[in-house]
């Protein structure tokens, strides 16, 4: 029987903000596969937004990491990480914060 | 306590030494300098970190690295803290403040670096007190930016050091003034305009009156006026030449040429069926009426159902872009110098699906490269990634668009002496070829802070153009090792 990926970096993985508060505002999130299936990470970011991602793994960790630009249209919108590993996905959530904006 | 006004931080910034290369806490291991290498690489570290601790460590940027580097010692800087708060003088003030009133200022507080990854950004609070950190023993362009267009904007480089609390007074600057026409001379009402700085800094906009009249208030200086235009997002945004405030300031009238506008109209399809829910945008490369002049338009319309869309345009030569939603596989489309100069039809713009490559990766040696990872990310359009992964053949099969695409094959974790290749390449032109691994150069170290290693911190090396060439974390020993590929290496 398959087991579902497991996000073990962020602790938390709802009513989670990421601050804009750098050029590049980056999360890295750090997944683990009960049966060492290689997991597939796949970011969804609002329409037109600058964004990045690279992958990697360390022992038994994989991780993901994801930035993107800081932009004023982007405060209030919803980045999403659906992790899969191949039959099961499991999914975290990010509201984009601007400091300042209204 | 200081306070800082304008020309107090001119005086202090005089004093000021610029940063030295030699005076960042980084001390370099064994490491081959290439002084012919054509491009080097910048390391970024990004520290595990929790927003809300203002203590915690914060994204830096270390040395451009030159060749192969082991034993390299990242050390992390605490934050140092600027903070204090920001007063002005409103001049003809709105609301119920009394006209000569100094005022706290709810602003933009940026401390900006042109490169790297150390800018920061943050707000006053509404008595205008601010507090942000940043990486100490740096240059930044410090920008304040109040929310209200009659107060002015500050744009100073500072050297930060050490904690410091700067009061900012901006006081009541200089107004520059003036109306923004039409081509009749008739005023435009409700028009935003801003003052922009020779640096490219831009305040608060406000926006023209009934009479179609602005009214901003900058500190003395050179400033070209940005007419942003009407909330219609027809009209071109208009930049001036650099205009002196002078001592006293200064009247800039600004007209606008013809406002007329054309319609233009089309269809998109992709793989044969009509293409909804598509962006399209239209973007001026010179409008008529407008030589010689700053000016620029962009207008986005949206296709139907049917695939079909139109806009107003005043008339020019535009660049027309077709972005495809992005739960579609159909190609970002790109149509350059197209006349609009009348009403105008551009029938179907075609879009093109997808192609799946099927193809292999190998190892330097000639081997497959099992398990590589491929990650391709669109050059044009909203930048949309791909990712799949290679089985033990290093065989994979990835569908993209047929548009400018950079890939990025990294080989499985662990994998010494191998390292990633990048690839950038027109697939509406080329075929995506087969990709064989570089040969790898160590970069390794360890990530500290005050002598305490920097556990699961993200290590990146980037080319001097931003583009990413490897990343690993730390470990609980703040540890560190990543195989680039090197110029000298392949």
């Amino acid at each position: 029987m398959n087991e579902a990926p497991r996000i073990v970096r962020p602790a938390a993985t709802e009513d989670l903000e990421l601050l804009m508060e750098f050029e590049w505002n980056q999360v890295t999130v750090f997944a683990r596969d009960d049966d060492n299936d290689a997991l597939n990470f796949q970011w969804v970011a609002p329409l037109g937004a600058q964004t990045e991602t690279s992958d990697g793994e360390d022992n038994s960790l994989q991780y993901s990491n994801f930035r993107v630009r800081r932009a004023p249209d982007l405060h209030g919108t919803q980045v999403t990480l659906a992790v899969d590993d191949g039959l099961e996905e499991t999914f975290v959530e990010w509201t984009l914060i601007i400091p300042g904006a209204q | 306590m200081r306070t800082l006004t304008p020309a107090l931080v001119a005086l202090m910034l005089a004093g000021c030494s610029m940063r030295d290369d030699a005076e960042d806490a980084v001390e370099l291991g064994e490491i081959t300098p290439d002084e012919t290498a054509d491009f080097v690489y910048e390391i970024n570290v990004y520290p595990q970190r929790d927003a809300a601790d203002t203590s915690a460590l914060l994204p830096q940027s270390f040395f451009e690295l030159a060749g192969e580097a082991t034993d390299l010692t990242l050390t992390m800087r605490s934050p140092a803290q600027l903070s204090g708060q920001i007063s002005g003088y409103l001049v003809t003030p709105r609301g119920p403040t009394l006209p000569g009133q100094a005022v706290d200022v709810e602003a933009e507080v940026d401390l900006v670096q042109e490169s790297g990854i150390q800018s920061r950004f943050t707000a006053s609070s509404a008595s205008g007190d601010y507090a942000v950190s940043a990486v100490p023993g740096s240059v930044y362009d410090l920008v304040i930016r109040p929310n209200d267009a009659s107060l002015p904007f500050l744009h100073q480089q500072l050297t930060l050091e050490d904690d410091v609390v700067i009061d900012v007074a901006l006081d009541e600057g200089v107004a520059l003034w003036g109306t923004i026409a039409d081509s009749s001379g008739q005023p435009i009402v409700g028009s935003e305009v801003a003052a922009q700085n020779a640096a490219g800094v831009r305040g608060a906009p406000t926006i023209t009156n009934e009479s179609g009249n602005y009214l901003l208030r900058v500190q003395p200086g050179s400033y070209s006026l940005v007419v942003l235009g009407r909330d219609t997002g027809r009209d071109p945004v208009l930049v001036s030449t650099l205009q002196s405030s002078g001592d006293a300031g200064q009247r800039v009238d600004i007209q606008y040429n013809s406002l007329s506008l054309v319609t233009v109209g089309g269809r998109v399809v992709a793989g044969g069926r009509a293409l909804a829910n598509a962006r399209v945008r239209f973007t001026s490369e010179s409008l008529v009426g407008y030589e010689g002049r700053a000016a620029e338009l962009s207008v986005d319309a949206v296709t139907s159902g049917a695939g079909n869309m139109d806009t107003r345009v005043i008339p020019g030569i535009y660049t027309v872009e077709v972005f495809p939603p992005s739960d579609t596989s159909a190609s970002y489309v790109v149509l350059e110098s197209v006349e609009i100069s009348a009403n105008t039809d551009l029938g179907t713009v075609v879009s093109r699906p997808f192609q799946t490559f099927a193809r292999r990766v190998f190892d330097p040696s000639g081997e497959p490269a099992a398990n590589a990872s491929i990650r391709c990310t669109e050059l044009q359009g909203d930048g949309r990634s791909f990712t799949t992964n290679a089985d033990v053949e290093g065989a994979y099969i990835l569908s993209l668009p047929l548009s400018e695409v950079a890939c990025l094959i990294t080989p499985q974790g662990g994998t010494s002496r191998m390292a990633a290749s990048r690839i950038e390449l027109d697939l509406a032109e080329e075929d995506l070829p087969r990709v064989t691994l570089n040969v790898g150069a160590t970069v390794s170290g360890v990530v500290d802070a005050d002598g305490t290693p920097t556990p699961f911190a993200l290590v990146e090396v980037r080319d001097s153009k931003g583009s990413l060439w490897g990343t690993a974390l730390t470990d609980t020993q703040g540890q560190f090792s990543l195989q680039v590929a090197w110029p000298l290496a392949n």
